[in-house]
């Protein structure tokens, strides 16, 4: 028994090394695929002086003072050990260090995430469930059609949550819940896209659900339909787990929208003004951060599949 | 001889090339400073524009250049992931396809809307076609692995393996009977990414990203949403105008589909 439960300890931990591995060698090659793209690129430089080039002595002093002097491999090692040591380089604007504003700016961030993040872990499988009915209604039909439309883009649905405060939220709301209205909104803004995907998802998985055998046979016993319903939920609850790579994604990528149209100080608002100054360090860290947290979390649903 | 089943995607080629070529033909229309900020009358029905312009005009016009640049993108992006993933089938499970689908997962970690971003900020003067084809080869991952799958699986099809085993040569093959036969599953994944480059163009010129941003729908939704108490007709003007871009390429596409459903039939 001794013996059987070392076993599983011990292949528990080959798989766990053997899936470290495998994360870091992906983390690994999406920092060399971030480095080759911007570094391929033309630099900031480009900006300001366009195709007819720039002073080559100037641009040697500027790229030694941005650490981008030396060979490709050399700037290469120094990035790679630079963000092992978490030192992400310095911002242009304000030669602020990147991991600084970073990590200052995603305690801003931090409040929506986790609310878009349990939103779309508390909302779209009951509401989607609700589409597990036989014969599915025309009205059912209808609603489930008509979601679609919600899947505007995100820069959209923030204009639209603007449009909602500036005519209605600010006019009736007291001044001491202003902050509250409008962080409420940026949440709802950025995850409007991912919830309607999850809860079109869920609704799509659950409408077919009269049709699957193990719904057929727990009928053939005599369950409730309320408690094939249960059955039924924690099924699509299941089957949407790869899609939450994605759902972080697109809530991430929202917030680039949502925090500059609600005056948040958070790493989405960061980015945007890293884009409109060329700011190519705070850049990096962004793509960075966001590709790292994809591959994770796709990496942790691969594991625990 | 062309297959019958390529008739409609030849035929929204030459649309699409067309629209492009006549949208960035399109002047704006005139500014006249003493009709800033106008609400509806007679003479403008939706009201004016900032730097006075006619915003239904104005509208119509970025509803077409918005239109005309996802397509560009779009078409890049097609051929670049059929090609991508047609090679990926021809050498499934080898070091090339594994490598594709490494580039590619990598690339869907990142969002093909926060690469464009990066590049458009970095180099703001690149051209609108540029840009297009620099998409392309972000954005490929969406359409190779439709293109993969389904070229494996066609090419397990009776008819596909008669062709081979008489000697059809894989561009042949590819040509005349694998890519034919993925039309109808390809067709909602080609609009679907459509409507996403719709998206990405939009939000760029919403951030500021290009250069050319004041001449398009996305800088027109940002700078209404600047003077939304002052001038609502304007953000309702471009609101209602991405919709209706949307829902008027929805309508398109299915008339497209509908249109090649009974061109595939006729004998």
């Amino acid at each position: 028994m001794i013996d059987d439960a070392r076993q599983r300890v011990s292949r528990l931990a080959t798989k766990l090394a053997w899936y470290s591995i495998r994360l870091t060698f992906w983390l690994w090659l999406l920092h060399l695929l971030t480095f080759v793209l911007f570094d391929l690129l033309p630099s900031s430089e480009f900006r300001i002086a366009g195709w007819a080039g720039i002073d080559p002595t100037i641009l040697a002093s500027t790229r030694q003072r941005l650490g981008l002097h030396g060979s490709l491999f050399e700037r290469y090692w120094a990035h790679l050990l630079g963000v092992l040591h978490g030192d992400l380089g310095r911002s242009i604007v304000g030669d602020v260090a990147v991991s600084h504003l970073f990590a200052t700016r995603l305690f801003a961030s931090a409040p929506q995430w986790v609310a878009s993040i349990l939103l779309l872990l508390i909302l779209p499988v009951p509401l989607g469930t609700q589409f597990c009915r036989r014969p599915l209604g025309g009205l059912s039909r209808v609603m489930l059609f008509s979601s679609h439309a919600l899947l505007i883009p995100q820069f959209l649905a923030c204009c639209a949550g603007q449009a909602l405060y500036v005519f209605g939220i600010s006019r009736w709301v007291p001044p001491e819940f202003d902050e509250l209205s409008k962080r409420a909104l940026a949440v709802l803004c950025a995850s409007l896209a991912p919830l309607t995907i999850a809860f079109v998802s869920a609704a799509n998985t659950a409408a077919n659900c009269a049709e699957q055998p193990f719904v057929t046979a727990h009928l053939a016993i005599g369950a409730s339909w309320q408690r094939v319903r249960h059955r039924v939920m924690l099924n699509v609850a299941l089957s949407m787990r790869p899609l939450l790579a994605r759902l972080a994604l697109f809530v991430i990528v929202g917030s680039i929208f949502a925090e500059p149209m609600f005056s948040i100080n958070g790493v989405g608002a960061l980015f945007w003004d890293a884009i409109r100054t060329s700011d190519i360090p705070t850049m990096m860290a962004f793509v960075l951060f966001l590709g790292s947290v994809t591959i994770t979390l796709t990496s942790v649903e691969t594991t625990t599949r | 001889m062309i297959p019958r089943s390529y008739i409609v995607p030849l035929l929204i080629l030459v649309l699409a090339s067309a629209l492009l070529v006549f949208a960035t033909s399109l002047q704006l229309p005139a500014a006249h400073l003493e009709e800033i900020s106008q609400g509806p009358s007679r003479l403008h029905p939706f009201g004016t524009s900032a730097q006075g312009r006619d915003l239904f005009a104005l509208s119509l016009l970025l509803m077409v250049r918005a239109a005309g640049e996802a397509l560009w993108a779009t078409m890049w992006t097609v051929l670049v992931g059929s090609a991508v993933g047609l090679t990926g089938a021809r050498v499934a499970e080898g070091m090339i396809d594994r490598i594709q689908m490494g580039i590619g997962r990598l690339l869907d970690s990142i969002s093909p809307f926060v690469l464009a971003v990066c590049f458009s900020a970095i180099a703001p003067r690149m051209l609108t076609w540029q840009l297009g084809v620099m998409l392309a080869f972000v954005a490929w991952p969406s359409i190779s692995n439709v293109i993969r799958t389904e070229a494996l699986r066609a090419s397990k099809l009776v008819y596909v393996e008669a062709a081979r085993s008489v000697g059809v040569g894989p561009a042949r093959l590819a040509f005349h009977h694998l890519l034919p036969e993925m039309l109808d599953r390809i067709g909602p994944l080609v609009f679907g990414v459509y409507l996403g480059f719709v998206g990405i163009f939009g939000a760029l010129d919403f951030i500021g990203a290009r250069i050319s941003a004041d001449q398009s729908l996305g800088f027109a939704m940002f700078d209404s949403t600047s003077s939304l108490r002052s001038a609502p007709w304007y953000f309702l003007t471009c609101f209602t105008a991405f919709v209706a871009l949307v829902l008027g390429s929805a309508t398109v596409a299915r008339a497209f589909r509908v249109l090649h459903k009974r061109l595939g039939r006729m004998p």
